[in-house]
């Protein structure tokens, strides 16, 4: 499969916004869990991450349809 | 604690960064476009400014530009994505500025917090900023504070009154930090704009309005809804475009130009001039209708001569900013300080804030003295010889000395001028001369 390299690029730099989000709310609900804070609070951390996980996916369909 | 204001447009990354920072026991303010940043900016000076570059209506580079200075963040870190855009931003901005790289983790957070707060160490001098803006501890500041939390409690309109570097703007900046409103602080010199531009900034204009005007624009007045208007140098306004701006303050309404509806603004005016109020009524370049209008608190802010024991305090302050942004730790010897206070400083608390800047770049960063340069005067005054005044313990001889020298100084030795003005005859003043002299001599052969 060949992609070409302006598209690569795109991609590479799209990806960084939610790995961003990604990081943060993973370091948030591991600081969330130390202090143990109300559950509720690391669930929407959680589910952050979620989301973003599935931006990133999206993403990477642009550039290769799951098969 | 820290003040830390966030702006990122991307909401899941902002919530979670805000809630981080919270219990690592900082107080966020987020701010999603350049706006609401703007908007946050003019309210309250933050410690840090986190900064995304890519906003939705604008630039991160349009956030900076529009800070005042008094409300500037001692600290601006840039969030990037791309670790390129340090040497893009070093070459715009200068290098005082840090990076957030993404993907940004707390090991990042606390690395940054942390070099802040060592940079913030007490021992450092902390000068206290009243309203979180004006320096000085003197009497005549203390009265000045006293007046302004005093008008901030009302609506009235103000004009501040001073020579030029007193600080008008911060002034006008404390009376609205210290109202609590809720809508922006708005600065605008009243001298920068061409006659023809005036009425559109002053009051908006419509789309079509006038040739270039492509889009509606909202007037400062607008802009200002519920906040403070600041208009600087107000008599540089022509005085036949003042009657327009009457109308708004009388009626506070403002139609913007090609517009036909009126629009209701509920700001407060403080405007501010270098003249006195005499000068206002002889050369008549401010109507006195709209003196009145303006007017409604007169606030005199004093000149730094007449605050001598601030400068110390202010010189400190401003070699601390310096020394926080340049990462060093210069200070003032003694001697330096004595040098700054016998000096008359007519450009006022800017000159004295240039002076130390310059001296800051022409010393050397590795040693610990700030050296200022053999002559500190600028070409608008001179240094004053200070006397000691009218100190009990004193004879009568000592000051009436002490006074026939400082009126033939200011008289570059016009003798009979000098007996004029000391109401004395001009043999009188002889006499007493050669008395000088002869105990001089006396002096020296001892």
């Amino acid at each position: 499969m060949n992609i070409p390299q302006d598209q690569l690029a795109h991609v590479a730099h799209q990806l960084r916004n939610p790995l961003n989000t990604i990081s943060v709310n993973a370091e948030l609900a591991r600081l969330q869990l130390q202090k143990q804070q109300d559950p509720n609070d690391i669930l929407m951390s959680l589910e952050r991450i979620l989301q973003e996980c599935k931006r990133c996916a999206a993403l990477l369909n642009e550039l290769s349809p799951p098969t | 604690m820290a003040l830390i204001l966030l702006v990122d447009d991307d909401k899941n990354f902002t919530q979670a960064t805000g809630e981080l920072l919270n219990i690592m026991g900082h107080e966020v303010t987020i701010a999603d476009n350049l706006a609401e940043a703007g908007a946050a900016l003019s309210k309250q000076r933050f410690d840090i400014l986190l900064l995304d570059l890519m906003l939705p209506d604008g630039s991160g580079f349009q956030v900076l530009e529009n800070i005042p200075e008094s409300q500037r963040p001692a600290h601006i870190t840039i969030i990037t994505g791309n670790s390129a855009v340090k040497s893009l931003v070093k070459k715009v901005m200068g290098p005082n500025i840090s990076y957030l790289i993404k993907p940004i983790d707390l090991e990042q957070l606390q690395a940054l917090i942390g070099r802040i707060e060592k940079k913030n160490t007490p021992g450092s001098s902390q000068v206290e900023k009243h309203f979180n803006v004006l320096i000085g501890e003197s009497p005549t500041m203390h009265k000045l504070y006293q007046m302004i939390k005093r008008v901030a409690a009302t609506k009235a309109n103000v004009l501040l009154q001073g020579e030029s570097g007193v600080g008008k703007e911060l002034v006008a900046n404390a009376i609205h930090h210290a109202s609590g409103c809720e809508g922006a602080f708005v600065a605008w010199n009243c001298g920068a704009a061409s006659r023809e531009l005036i009425g559109s900034e002053l009051f908006g204009h419509e789309k079509g309005a006038f040739t270039g005007a492509i889009a509606r624009k909202q007037g400062l007045f607008e802009q200002a809804d519920g906040g403070t208007l600041f208009l600087d140098e107000i008599t540089e306004m022509p005085i036949d475009m003042q009657p327009n701006l009457l109308r708004v303050l009388e009626t506070q309404r403002v139609t913007r130009l090609g517009g036909a509806q009126e629009i209701a603004v509920n700001c407060r005016v403080i405007s501010a001039t270098n003249r006195t109020t005499e000068q206002l009524a002889e050369e008549e370049c401010l109507r006195e209708d709209i003196y009145f209008r303006l007017a409604v608190f007169p606030i005199a802010i004093p000149p730094l001569r007449e605050r001598p024991g601030d400068i110390e305090l202010l010189a400190k302050s401003f070699l601390h900013e310096l020394n926080l942004q340049n990462d060093c730790n210069l200070s003032l010897s003694q001697e330096s300080l004595h040098r700054l206070t016998q000096y008359d400083w007519p450009g006022n608390v800017r000159e004295l804030r240039h002076a130390i800047h310059r001296a800051f770049i022409m010393s050397d960063p590795e040693s610990s003295e700030l050296i200022l340069p053999t002559e500190l005067a600028s070409p608008f005054a001179r240094e004053r010889k200070k006397t000691q005044g009218l100190i009990p313990g004193k004879t009568i001889e000592e000051v009436e000395r002490e006074l026939i020298t400082l009126t033939l100084e200011q008289v570059d030795g016009d003798k009979p001028r000098a007996a004029e003005m000391l109401g004395v005859s001009l043999k009188t003043l002889y006499n007493r001369l050669n008395n000088y002299e002869k105990q001089l001599q006396d002096e020296v052969e001892r």
